[in-house]
Parts: C-alpha cells; sequence; structure tokens
C-alpha cells in the first residue's frame, strides 16, 4: 500500500501542478484616457510705432506710455491667461552709419487689457512684466504701449533713425 | 495488492484520487482567482497652454490616472503599461506626452499616498496583499509646442496585469 499511497500523491501533485500553471499565467489589462484640452495661442500683433518724430540736436525728447506717439503692441490669447511681457530694446536708433542713443525708464511701457493707456499698469520694459489677458466674454487680449527717450548730440547728424523693438509674450501655465 | 484492471485495486485507488483531487482542488481554484482590470479615472491634464509644459504627478488625486487590480493574494503580478507617445486630436495633429521614473504609483490599499513610484515605462513586478488588490496610479506631462493647434488631445493608456508564477 505505501507504493500505492505514493502513486497517488504524485498524481495529485502533478494535478495540483497542471492547475496552478494553467491560471498563473493569466493575465487581463484595462484603458483608461490621457487627455489634455490646448487653450489658444498667443498672437502679437504690432499696431503703431513709437514715433519721436522730429527731434532737435541736443535736446533730448521722451515719448510716454499714455501718448499717441507711444508703440502699441496687442496680444491675443486664451482668456485669463497669465503672461510674461519681455522686451527687447535697442540702445540706439540708426541712420546708417550713425546712432541716436535711445532709453527706457521705469514707467516706459505699460499694460491693460482694454485700450486705454491712461488707465495703463506701467513697468520697466527693460525688466518686463507679468500679466493676463482679458476674460471672456470680454476680448481675450492685452494691450502693451512703449515709449522711452531719445538723445541726440548736439552735433547730432540729420536724417531719420529708426531701431526695432520686439516685444515677447509667453504664457506662464497659470 | 496489485495494480491490475478491476477489483478492489482499481477502485480503491480511484477513490483515493478523487478524494486527494478533492481535497486539492479547491485551494487551487481559489490560490489563482482570475486577474481583473478596472479603470478608475482618465489622465487628465486639463487645460494647457502653448508653449507651456504641464505636469500632472501620481499623486494627484484628481487628475492622476487611476486602476484598481484585482486577483489573488500573495500572487506576483506584473504590471505592463502600454503608453503614448502623443495624445492626438481630431484632426491629427499630436500633442507629445512623456513619462518619467516615478510616474507609476502602486499601492496594495486605495491610499494614493502610501503609494510606491515606479517607472511606468518598463514592466513593474510586486504582488497582491491579501485583499486581493493593488491599485495603480499613472502621471506624465505633455509638451505643448508654441504654436500648439488648440482643442482636446487624447490617447489610450493600457494597462496589463499577468501572474508571473510565483
Amino acid at each position: 500500500m505505501k507504493g500505492a499511497t505514493l502513486s497517488i500523491r504524485l498524481a495529485a501533485a502533478m494535478l495540483l501542478g497542471s492547475g496552478v500553471f494553467s491560471f498563473g499565467f493569466a493575465q487581463n489589462s484595462g484603458n483608461i484616457t490621457a487627455q489634455a484640452n490646448v487653450l489658444t495661442p498667443i498672437t502679437v500683433t504690432a499696431e503703431r510705432n513709437l514715433d519721436f518724430a522730429n527731434v532737435f540736436p541736443g535736446v533730448s525728447k521722451t515719448v510716454v506710455v499714455n501718448s499717441l506717439a507711444s508703440g502699441r503692441f496687442k496680444a491675443s490669447g486664451a482668456s485669463n491667461g497669465e503672461v510674461t511681457l519681455g522686451f527687447t530694446l535697442p540702445a540706439n536708433l540708426t541712420s546708417g552709419a550713425n546712432t541716436l542713443p535711445i532709453s527706457f525708464g521705469a514707467t516706459s511701457a505699460g499694460h491693460k487689457t482694454v485700450n486705454d493707456p491712461a488707465a495703463a499698469t506701467l513697468f520697466d520694459p527693460a525688466v518686463g512684466a507679468t500679466a493676463r489677458l482679458g476674460t471672456s466674454p470680454d476680448p481675450t487680449e492685452l494691450f502693451v504701449w512703449i515709449g522711452g527717450t531719445v538723445t541726440p548730440a548736439s552735433q547730432q547728424a540729420a536724417g531719420l533713425y529708426t531701431g526695432t523693438v520686439t516685444l515677447t509674450v509667453n504664457y506662464t501655465g497659470n | 495488492m496489485g495494480f491490475g484492471v478491476g477489483g478492489m485495486g482499481l477502485k480503491a485507488v480511484a477513490f483515493a484520487l478523487l478524494v486527494v483531487w478533492a481535497a486539492a482542488a479547491p485551494p487551487a481554484a481559489q490560490a489563482q482567482r482570475p486577474l481583473q482590470v478596472r479603470p478608475l479615472r482618465d489622465l487628465l491634464f486639463g487645460d494647457v497652454f502653448p508653449g507651456v509644459s504641464k505636469g500632472v504627478s501620481r499623486l494627484d488625486p484628481t487628475n492622476s490616472g487611476h486602476l484598481e487590480v484585482r486577483g489573488e493574494g500573495g500572487r506576483e503580478v506584473v504590471f505592463t503599461f502600454t503608453l503614448p507617445a502623443a495624445l492626438v486630436a481630431g484632426g491629427g495633429q499630436t500633442l507629445a506626452v512623456s513619462f518619467g521614473t516615478d510616474d507609476g504609483g502602486f499601492a496594495e490599499t486605495n491610499v494614493q499616498a502610501s503609494s510606491v513610484g515606479f517607472d511606468p515605462r518598463v514592466p513593474y513586478t510586486n504582488r497582491f496583499a491579501a485583499n486581493n488588490r493593488a491599485f495603480v496610479w499613472l502621471g506624465g506631462i505633455v509638451l505643448p509646442a508654441g504654436a500648439q493647434t488648440p482643442g482636446p488631445y487624447s490617447a489610450t493608456v493600457t494597462l496589463t496585469v499577468a501572474y508571473t508564477g510565483n
């Protein structure tokens, strides 16, 4: 009987092992979805140039934000989106080989969600600022103005001087 | 005592085999519950600004992906994610998505804060606890371009689980 008993146990073990193996590698899968909603990209439009008009040699001239001569940009994008405002500013305007120094101060730039420079929040364009676009249903826009000061030398060569001012607007993600 | 055909010898063996199988079979069945994967929550990046990456932590209680796995307590299981390289918009535009070394989370109970991190890009092995359950979370990051086309993007994430046999 010992021999028989041993045989039975082996058979049972084989069956049990077979059961474990057959279920042991079962698998199952489930899905979830990864989702994102991309908001409207920012567009920046240059709406008006910064125009110092006629300047006299030896006489500095300043254009303030709340002036028809200030430069103006308009940024559009996602409702209430927070953005950084960064300027690339020239040190001089140029006319051929001649240069005319231009400078910017702590209040030479301003921003507002409506086209009202008198109510703009002023900032130093050399430092930049953080602001928010307008909130829907109002236009989701931000107006940005830039002024500055030109300082012609007393012997400044006559002529038309120009330079490029670039405004870069980026979302912060907030 | 022989094992010849017919007679008491064969009956005794057959009876004993049935007794042993009857005793052995139930534990074997209980010990290998079928695996089940149950999605609990999608991975939600929400509103995304063009040009600004946005990540969701596996510990985020409302936006991380979440799945429940049921199986047999004490058994070792390998968890394998099939992850997208990009989410896709209705027009076919793509939004890059990536996953890092700690974007997968595993816990024996549904307590997210107690989960241990793992890399969802490679198979991860762990064991069911006595409650026969496991919970898995998934984070990640989307990387929209500055001129990313606005709109909804989505992709499927698949979690496959399998017993290792251990």
